[in-house]
């Protein structure tokens, strides 16, 4: 069929435009609610919003198509090209029309924030995940009256994405993609297991369709191969990304856009570049008040991975939105880590039960008070005491909760040496694993 | 019109969060989707006639489809309240509701579309609504009577004006607009 012809009696065609403005600005509202950071891979995923909408709309224009044939008389007739390229070319511009809304969607959340450059990745899936519907509207255009088929394929399509929000179904979430929406925070990246298990349910679906199309078995064999189909891909899906596990892993390599300021390094990944000074100043600031105090602490604070073994590096994952007081509260827990606000945990934690944690509360509580931070701001992490990690106090009641100020007030009243004297015996206990932490400041 | 029925019965009270414009999100009862089952079923059904035959025959087809279209719209939003009564009434008056609202859709869809594509319309209505009416039902505007509240005069009059239009349309074209072969 000549191009022409295509995009004039071809409803994906006329659609497109339509809900690129509708997509857009549904996007857009949408990405206000998050962070607003320059990191192609959470942007792009961010993008992925739209694809509830960008899909069954779109399958629903190739469910068309495929009644089309079918009321045409066409589909019944014997064919000199093969079944599939008609069909391909029958769904083709629904296909790519749902891929023009997705790439100028993306781009539309992109552009805003810089030259940031899409993550092909998470593009590619969200592209197999629209051509598989497409496929699948199609198929289903050809065997339901068009009454039915085109509404059904619409309402099931949409479904997909939506009930994935409420049953948590974890081959519904592959299957429309949904997991994309999940990622990524900047210290984060995609985890290949679920672009494995999108690619798998989605590539099931294809192979069932292709099947479908040529062969023409009866009705009653049409759920089989779904069923068969979908059952070997889930468990390619499940074995990839087990339902348990999260959609990212950490983001490899080393953060390299550093500042220093008074003796102090501040090391972000490059999208955060903006945030460098800002951060640096809170750091060199913390670090002054507690070298100060007689407490010697770290002096490269880094974002990304970390050498374990250096004492003078620790690692900080900071955020656009981060308040001084949050900074100083990363600041904080960098310095005197502990469960579960920890972003890395001591090397030994890898194979002794972590219980000297007990002490982080307390510690981190003294570093933060010390660096400058509000009141309010402790009150609201450990006014009402802080509850033993069950990891590292399996025997603890879950009702526990160990006070933390009324010991910190009593060290409080020591004179400056003996506090700094305090704080060293437990940060080394922290960094020891199986030891008991002299908390008790008398 | 069992299967719809039976979802509304058991699951009518149930929300499910839905795309907004206005906020991330707005949850919509299954009482609201559940009835997109009927327009469906009754486009396929009146999609199945023949036009050109039926404009010969002696009997008042026309009348027929009014019949068949309110009486069914009529009998599913009944049997709804009555079965949600014990549990969740308002769920059955939502459905009820909606119902009425999306059949008289789909009717007056026909005006314009050919049959078997008019049932796009309630879909389409929905999700207009999940976008563009806010963050939460109460704070719906009345364009979006579908998930006003029940005790809302004008969220019961616009669905049964849509309705009455519809079924005049339907009585005035049984065939519906005749297209041609796209």
């Amino acid at each position: 069929m000549r191009i022409r012809t295509l995009l004039r009696v071809a409803p994906g065609a006329w659609l497109a435009p339509v809900m690129v403005g509708l997509l857009v600005l549904y996007v857009a509202s949408s990405i206000t609610f998050g962070p607003r950071e320059p990191y192609g891979l959470y942007l792009t995923a961010r993008a992925m919003n739209g694809l509830g909408l960008i899909v069954p709309v779109f399958a629903g224009t190739a469910a068309w198509e495929g009644a089309r044939l079918v009321r045409g008389g066409v589909w019944g007739l014997p064919m000199t090209r093969h079944r599939i390229a008609v069909a391909a070319w029958s769904f083709l511009p629904a296909f790519v029309g749902g891929l023009i809304v997705l790439v100028v969607t993306t781009m539309a959340v992109l552009v805003p924030q810089g030259l940031v450059v899409p993550d092909m990745v998470i593009l590619g899936s969200a592209t197999v995940i629209l051509l598989a519907q497409v496929a699948l509207g199609f198929f289903i255009g050809t065997i339901a009256p068009r009454a039915i088929a085109i509404p059904v394929v619409v309402l099931g399509s949409f479904m997909t994405f939506v009930l994935p929000r409420v049953a948590g179904s974890a081959w519904l979430r592959h299957m429309s993609g949904t997991t994309l929406e999940l990622c990524c925070t900047t210290d984060q990246v995609l985890s290949p297991g679920v672009v494995v298990s999108i690619v798998a349910i989605s590539a099931a679906i294809l192979i069932a369709v292709a099947i479908l199309l040529t062969r023409r078995p009866r009705m009653g064999v049409y759920p089989v191969v779904f069923l068969v189909l979908l059952i070997v891909a889930s468990g390619v899906a499940m074995a990839a990304a087990p339902p348990t596990q999260r959609p990212y892993a950490e983001r490899t390599g080393t953060a390299d856009v550093c500042e220093t300021r008074d003796g102090v390094t501040v090391c972000v990944w490059p999208e955060h570049r903006e945030l460098a000074p800002r951060v640096s100043r809170v750091a060199a600031a913390a670090v002054d008040a507690w070298r100060a105090a007689g407490v010697t602490v770290p002096t490269t604070f880094r974002e990304g991975e970390v050498d374990k073994s250096d004492p003078l590096t620790a690692g900080i994952s900071v955020r656009s939105t981060n308040s001084r007081n949050s900074l100083i509260e990363l600041l904080a827990v960098a310095v005197a880590p502990h469960f579960p606000v920890a972003r890395d945990e001591p090397t030994c934690a890898a194979t002794h039960e972590w219980r000297s944690s007990i002490a982080g509360p307390y510690v981190w509580t003294w570093l933060a008070t010390e660096a400058g931070i509000d009141h309010q701001s402790v009150d609201n992490y450990f006014g009402g005491g802080a509850r033993p990690d069950s990891d590292y106090f399996p025997d603890a009641p879950k009702s526990l909760i160990v006070p933390v100020l009324p010991l910190l007030e009593k060290v409080w009243e020591l004179p400056p040496p003996a506090q700094a004297t305090w704080v060293r015996r437990n940060l080394r206990a922290l960094a020891q694993c199986d030891v008991l932490p002299p908390l008790d400041p008398g | 019109m069992a299967v719809v029925v039976a979802i509304v019965a058991l699951f009518g009270a149930l929300t499910i969060p839905f795309p907004s414009l206005m906020s991330s999100e707005l949850q919509l009862p299954v009482s609201v989707i559940a009835p997109l089952g009927l327009p469906i079923v009754l486009a396929w059904a009146l999609s199945s006639s023949d036009p050109r035959l039926e404009l010969g025959t002696v009997r008042r087809l026309g009348a027929l489809d009014v019949a068949l279209a309110v009486g069914w719209c009529g009998l599913a939003a009944v049997t709804a309240v009555i079965l949600t009564l014990p549990g969740s009434p308002e769920a059955g008056l939502i459905a009820a509701r909606a119902t009425i609202g999306y059949v008289g859709l789909l009717l007056c869809a026909r005006w314009v579309l050919p049959t078997d594509a008019a049932a796009a319309v309630p879909i389409g209505y929905v999700l207009l609504v999940s976008f563009l009416a806010g963050g939460s039902m109460r704070s719906a505007p009345p364009w979006a009577w579908a998930i006003r509240p029940t005790g809302d005069m004008a969220s019961w009059l616009i669905p049964a004006m849509l309705l009455l239009l519809g079924a005049i349309v339907l009585w005035r074209y049984p065939g519906g607009i005749q297209h041609g072969a796209t």
